[in-house]
């Protein structure tokens, strides 16, 4: 597999504050990843850093092989992006995004773009500043989807949606998706509904990268042990362990196994992915008080 | 409207001088002549100042069209999405650029072609009375016409983009672009009159009124009394008792032959103005470079 996105050791500081640090990914093309992670995790530094938004302080990018910064003539046809906050002009309107579009690109499609915003009745002549939320961002959608992209980046793209838009929003998405192969990055602090469109994981927490894997198989290989606390240093000794709670009778920990776990004493609960990522997330919480080296791999 | 406004004072202006007969005055310094062009400057000597605030058109271009150019998309978050299609940020921005000069500076020599025609009456009458409200070398004639609206046009365009470059929040580029236009332009101002060493007339006291015959629309920028030895004295008194020592005339006019005194005039002569239009077009256009080049490379490696 191909990798459409990889970094190396890459890193953002801002000031004395490190917005990312240390992240090696690779992202296998026409996958649809999810990145996922708490508000100022870092999310925002690394998708604008793929897309060739921000400048490395360490480390880089290479987007198709090339870095996304330095080398943004090579990198700037390969990917679309779709910024958080409302990056549209908003005294112009959908039609008129699309003409810049196609005069500021050499591939550019938006045939099927207009038809979607025409069966969702967005209508194309009205300034999108003057557009609901929820059409803006399928306006937003159209635009990268236009472009034809190997790589189509999303920021935050759910967060301003009615659950009703996020559906549209999510399912206009992934057709575009199987239309053209590309591969889908989208960032978002809600977990729920993420597993049913995307097929790659990574968790960020605390500017570094907790876990990036497949979703399934981040689904088969983390399991919440319960079991006695006396239990608990042998079972870290085996599995390493994302994150562990114990009262006096009861210990409970989510492990990462990638094998059968046979011990008899632990009795065992499978997770959603919401559980996992939370899992994740409750570990970081606890390093924010005492840092300690990553328990989890960083799968490719 | 600036042009509608010019025009109809050309033809204002046009009139009056044929009316008054001026063109034969050029040299003929007759009293019916020096009557006319008075009546003349009195009748358009306002015009200076009519045309004094369109000094501040090369700011408003700077302010308006340069300041925002790249601080409203930081502002409004749009860089994210034009900087994200095919082209980069340096074509973006130099394309940009490219175009709002064009503009800009099309529009200027425009303005300066038509205030040079349209004022011509009147420069040339002021140049004769060597007045200087409208000479050539001073504003606001010499900042509106020739090269250097051009230039001052794309100064004040550059220091804007470079100051919504830096400031990335259009209302202070703003007002840092007003205070960079006039942190170049007034020096320049004030310099101006010394580009090239002035020239110095000397004339027999009362020989000719009192002041040595100049070339139409010279530039005096000073005059007095100077003594054989080259010294220079702003009052009579200071230069010699001879006018409180002696009562007639004739007595006085000898006491000053004497000590061998003069009336002189340091002055710039009118052709220097092409000199002086390039030299001042050169400087503007140069500090404009380093703050296009400038922000160039901020927005190629600084704004993120």
């Amino acid at each position: 597999m191909t990798a459409v996105v990889e970094t190396e050791q890459l890193g953002k500081r801002y000031g004395n504050l490190w917005a990312l640090r240390n992240c090696t990914l690779a992202l296998p093309s026409g996958s649809a990843v999810a990145l996922v992670g708490p508000n100022g995790a870092g999310k925002t530094t690394l998708l604008e850093l793929l897309v060739g938004l921000l400048r490395p302080t360490e480390g880089q990018a290479r987007i198709c092989g090339h870095a996304p910064f330095d080398e943004a003539s090579v990198v700037l046809p390969h990917v679309a992006f779709v910024a958080q906050d409302q990056s549209l002009y908003s005294n112009l309107t959908a039609a008129e995004h699309l003409t810049l579009g196609r005069k500021l690109n050499h591939r550019w499609n938006d045939v099927l773009v207009r038809d979607r915003l025409h069966r969702l009745r967005i209508p194309l002549d009205r300034p999108v500043g003057r557009l609901s939320g929820g059409q803006r961002s399928q306006v937003a959608l159209g635009l990268s989807l236009a472009k034809q992209a190997d790589l189509v980046v999303l920021d935050e793209p759910l967060a301003s949606l009615d659950p009703l838009a996020r559906q549209e929003f999510l399912q206009t998405l992934m057709e575009a998706k199987v239309d053209s192969g590309s591969t889908v990055l989208l960032s978002s602090h809600i977990v729920s509904g993420l597993e049913r469109v995307c097929d790659f994981l990574v968790i960020l927490a605390t500017a570094r990268v907790q876990i990036a894997t497949g979703i399934d198989e981040a689904l088969t290989t983390h399991v919440r042990l319960v079991g006695p606390p006396t239990a608990l240093p042998a079972l870290s000794t085996v599995y390493p362990i994302v994150f562990s709670t114990e009262t006096s009778r009861q210990a409970t920990a989510v492990v990462r196994a990638d094998g059968e776990i046979f011990d008899p004493v632990w009795e065992l609960q499978h997770l959603s992915l919401e559980e996992i990522v939370l899992a994740y997330l409750s570990r970081t919480r606890l390093d924010d008080i005492e840092p300690k080296e990553e328990v989890a791999t960083r799968a490719g | 409207m600036c042009a509608g406004f010019l025009i109809f004072e050309h033809v204002a202006l046009t009139s009056s001088y044929t009316r008054l007969g001026l063109a034969a005055c050029d040299t003929d310094t007759t009293a019916a002549c020096m009557s006319n062009l008075s009546t003349f400057i009195n009748n358009f000597g306002w015009l200076d100042y009519g045309i004094y605030w369109m000094l501040l058109l090369p700011a408003m271009a700077g302010i308006f069209v340069g300041a925002p150019l790249v601080a409203r998309e930081v502002e409004n978050g749009t860089f994210r999405f034009i900087w994200l299609q095919g082209i980069t940020r340096t074509r973006w921005f130099i394309a940009k650029v490219l175009a709002l000069v064009a503009g800009c500076v099309l529009g200027a020599a425009a303005l300066s072609a038509i205030i040079m025609w349209a004022l011509q009456p009147l420069v040339r009458v002021e140049g004769i009375l060597l007045v200087s409200t409208m000479n050539r070398l001073v504003p606001p004639y010499f900042d509106l016409s020739g090269t250097v609206l051009l230039a001052t046009t794309l100064l004040g365009l550059s220091l804007g983009i470079l100051a919504g470059t830096m400031t990335r929040r259009t209302v202070v580029a703003m007002f840092v672009t007003l205070l960079l236009f006039a942190i170049v332009r007034v020096p320049v101002t004030l310099v101006r009159p010394h580009f090239a060493a002035p020239l110095t007339a000397t004339a027999p006291i009362g020989a000719s009124g009192n002041r040595p015959d100049l070339p139409p629309g010279s530039l005096v920028l000073k005059e007095g009394f100077m003594d054989a030895h080259g010294g220079t004295y702003e009052l009579l008194g200071e230069a010699t008792p001879c006018a409180s020592q002696f009562h007639s005339d004739a007595e006085i006019e000898q006491c000053f032959t004497k000590i061998g005194l003069r009336v002189y005039a340091q002055y710039q002569p009118p052709d220097r103005y092409w000199l002086f239009q390039s030299m001042e077009s050169g400087i503007y256009a140069g500090v404009s470079v380093i703050a296009l080049l400038a922000s160039l490379w901020i927005v190629r490696r600084r704004l993120e």
